[in-house]
């Protein structure tokens, strides 16, 4: 059985007396797209933070692209994160920055220029790739910061509302993106509030909700009622999960 | 522990230079500032220089041993000096890498801390290179010896490596100990502006050197110290062995200390943030404005209300008004080392204080109101109303502190009744004035762009054009009011004109309130026009 490109155990956050996330296990196999829901302060931005390393568990373990996340300098090489906010330099040209990222990565100079100027081009940047950041729209600014997270071609890539700000061609584009790196075996960990691109392109959807996992599976599945077997939208189940739950 | 990868950290801080130059360049403002601070770095080099030359002829010849003794004492010096500035501006904003989540996830974080230290150091050496090396030149040529000027370059250059390093280490561990202790975090802004008006006094009023000095002769005993050996141990005027072994010591202590400041910022970086509980505020509320409803109206009443209430929540918005303080240390100094209270005192205090209550408050109308500005400016609310309210803001809670403090002094020095009067009145209306003033000026200048104070708050100052304008007109407005407070100005008028000193005292105030009033009118009346026409 191959190795999970995700795998949560137990995993717990907790702050003072408050439970961001409880005990959360999971396993996304490699090559799928996992959506992760959850209304606001359900405990997905922690989750991510966990498994970036960016913020250590209280309880429980995980691994990503086989490495765990105790060892931040092994996982973090095998990842791609794109922040909700993208993370950018304003004062830099959108191909500087990326040119800066592509050193920190050790990328060889000719396999970085060569990858930089196929995602400005797939990505539709190539013509502002040397205007400063400042100057972009947000939906430009989104787009950088994806190409920025795909740069060195992860194995596993944290993608934190990648279509926010994005007009409709361009929302396409990351669909399309998100599509591909699935089929070229890449994980996408996706989580995003637009549930089309999450019913779209996710293989499992995990719903997230006052820190424990309240339901996943494919969104076919969840979709399907189970008492009377009648179909329903992947809104419906967020809903229904999300407010079952408060209720008890 | 992993050692930094060093071509990582020196492309970050290549970067990381070359987005600080271009935020400098960024406008002509900046860069003209630049330029003349350029000039005066120029000129005080070549005066360092001047002196520098003066001492290497001295030490041409036998140094006295009292002389030599200097030398680790300002080794001292510069290393806590270096050490402490860096300290709290790693602390402050320098202290935390851009794009935190972005960057840890793409290098190790000791990379980022080894580059943030190399940025620091390209920023230190932009400063402070030119002096040390005229200092060096100056010296070398005036003792006619290379080796003693180059020894000053080598001692000033380690001292400047070390204590940059430790002011990395230090700085990261209270950078750790301000995020994850909930009562540090809590109480930093005011643990901040009590050491600021600590070191105010000690240096500035008391000036006592004695207070720094058991600090100074410890760290002097030290290696440390030996360094500043170095130039005398070059000329045969202090151990050679010492000197050496000092240089050594700093040496060694590079890596070790280094490695103490990627421990503390790995630490304060992935610490989580101290959690307090988010204040539940059991203020009485109401949809009243209160008392100043039917004073100034009750748009206006609400904007005061609702700007007392941000600055007493988020006081660190006002804290740069406290930097000008520096004026009120002559005439305290002089109070408190005489035990007389200075004539000028009062009106000092009432300048400034108008002053501070102004910036504070009015001087970035626009800005100020950061993403409720559509909202405001859609509100219906004349511009007019929105000034009114911030000049009632600032002169409500300016007059609360700065009355009391005029009135004190006053009594102290001591004024007569009718100078007291005087002083209430004009105080007053430099209050109101100085508010009325600096709405007009700062929506004719406003700032947008927030200053970052911490990981997740940002805080909107005025622009510096709107300072430097609104300071510029409230001293020139102010300057009868203040200058006829000076006995010897107030006596030389009275016998010109042929009144008595108490009345030029009497007319200069009143002179600066009507001034203050009337420049304060035309930029309220500007300031309502501004906003009422703004568009985004």
């Amino acid at each position: 059985m191959p190795t999970p490109a995700i795998e949560a155990t137990g995993l717990t956050k907790r702050y003072g007396d408050e439970t961001a996330v409880d005990g959360l296990d999971f396993s996304i196999p490699q090559g799928t797209v996992y959506g992760f829901l959850g209304p606001n302060g359900a405990g997905k931005t922690t989750t991510m933070r966990m498994l970036t390393t960016l913020t250590k568990p209280t309880h429980g373990t995980a691994s990503v692209a086989g490495a765990s996340i105790d060892d931040r300098d092994a996982l973090v090489e095998r990842i791609g994160y794109l922040p909700e906010e993208p993370p950018l330099f304003d004062e830099l040209t959108g191909r500087e920055q990326l040119e800066y990222i592509a050193g920190l990565r050790d990328l060889p100079p000719a396999d970085a220029t060569a990858r930089i100027d196929d995602l400005l081009e797939r990505f539709g940047l190539a013509d502002d790739a040397d205007k400063r950041i400042s100057a972009y729209s947000k939906g430009m600014k989104q787009k950088a910061g994806i190409m920025q997270a795909l740069l060195h071609d992860p194995e596993v890539v944290f993608l934190d509302e990648p279509t926010s700000g994005l007009d409709p061609r361009a929302a396409r584009t990351v669909r399309d993106t998100i599509d591909d790196l699935a089929k070229d075996e890449t994980t996408v960990f996706l989580s995003s509030h637009i549930l089309s691109v999450v019913d779209e392109l996710a293989d499992t959807v995990g719903v997230l909700f006052k820190g424990d996992l309240v339901a996943e599976g494919g969104p076919e599945a969840l979709k399907k009622r189970a008492e009377t077997g009648e179909q329903q939208s992947l809104e419906d189940v967020f809903l229904e999960v999300t407010t079952e739950v408060d209720g008890t | 522990m992993k050692t930094p990868n060093l071509g990582h950290a020196l492309l970050f801080a290549r970067v990381e230079t070359k987005r600080r130059i271009r935020v400098l360049l960024r406008s002509r403002l900046q860069a003209g500032a630049l330029a003349i601070a350029g000039i005066f770095l120029v000129v005080f080099s070549a005066a360092a220089a001047l002196g520098a030359f003066n001492i290497g002829e001295s030490l041409s010849g036998p140094i006295d041993a009292e002389i030599v003794q200097y030398g680790p004492l300002a080794a001292a010096a510069f290393f806590l000096g270096g050490t402490g500035l860096t300290a709290i501006r790693i602390v402050g904003e320098q202290g935390e890498l851009d794009h935190e989540a972005g960057m840890l996830t793409t290098i190790p974080y000791r990379d980022g801390v080894l580059g943030l230290l190399f940025a620091e150091l390209v920023g230190v050496a932009a400063y402070a290179a030119v002096p040390v090396v005229c200092i060096s030149v100056g010296i070398a040529v005036g003792s006619g010896s290379v080796v003693l000027g180059a020894s000053v370059l080598v001692a000033a250059g380690t001292l400047a490596a070390v204590g940059t390093l430790a002011g990395h280490a230090l700085g990261y561990a209270l950078r750790y100990g301000f995020t994850a202790n909930s009562r540090l975090a809590k109480y930093k802004t005011p643990l901040g502006v009590a050491i600021f008006l600590v070191y105010l006094y000690v240096v500035g009023v008391s000036q006592d050197a004695s207070f720094f000095m058991p600090l100074l002769d410890a760290v002097g005993a030290t290696p440390i110290g030996w360094i500043g050996l170095l130039p005398f141990a070059v000329v045969g005027d202090a151990a050679v062995t010492e000197a050496v072994a000092g240089l050594v010591v700093a040496v060694v202590a590079l890596p070790v200390l280094l490695a103490a400041a990627i421990r503390g910022a790995g630490a304060a970086w992935y610490a989580d943030e101290a959690h307090t509980e988010a204040r539940v505020e059991r203020e009485e509320t109401s949809v009243s404005a209160g008392p100043l409803e039917r004073v100034v109206g009750r748009p206006s009443a609400w904007v005061a209300r609702t700007a007392w209430t941000r600055a007493r929540r988020a006081p660190i918005k006002l804290v740069f008004v406290i930097y000008p303080a520096f004026v009120l240390l002559t005439p305290v100094t002089q109070a408190v080392q005489t035990g007389e209270v200075p004539a000028t005192l009062p009106a000092i205090f009432a300048v400034y204080g108008a002053w501070a209550a102004g910036a504070g408050f009015a001087l970035n109308p626009l800005g100020d109101e950061g993403a409720m500005l559509p909202v405001t400016l859609t509100s219906g609310v004349p511009g007019r109303s929105l000034a009114r309210g911030l000049v009632a803001a600032g002169a409500v809670a300016g007059a609360s502190v700065v009355l009391p403090l005029t009135l004190v002094s006053a009594v102290l020095v001591p004024f007569d009744a009718v100078q007291l009067g005087l002083l209430t009145v004009s105080t007053v209306a430099l209050l109101v004035g100085a508010c009325m003033l600096a709405t007009g000026i700062g929506t004719l200048f406003p700032r947008f762009e927030g200053v970052r104070i911490s990981r997740s708050r940002r805080v909107v100052a005025p622009s510096l054009v709107a300072f430097g304008i609104y300071s510029l007109v409230l001293l020139v407005v102010a300057a009868p009011g203040l200058a006829t407070q000076v006995p010897a100005v107030a006596d030389a008028l009275a016998d010109g004109i042929g009144i008595t000193p108490a009345l030029v005292q009497a007319l200069g105030t009143l002179v600066t309130a009507v001034f203050v009033g009337l420049c304060g009118y035309a930029s309220y009346r500007v300031a309502g026009s501004r906003i009422d026409d703004y568009r985004l």
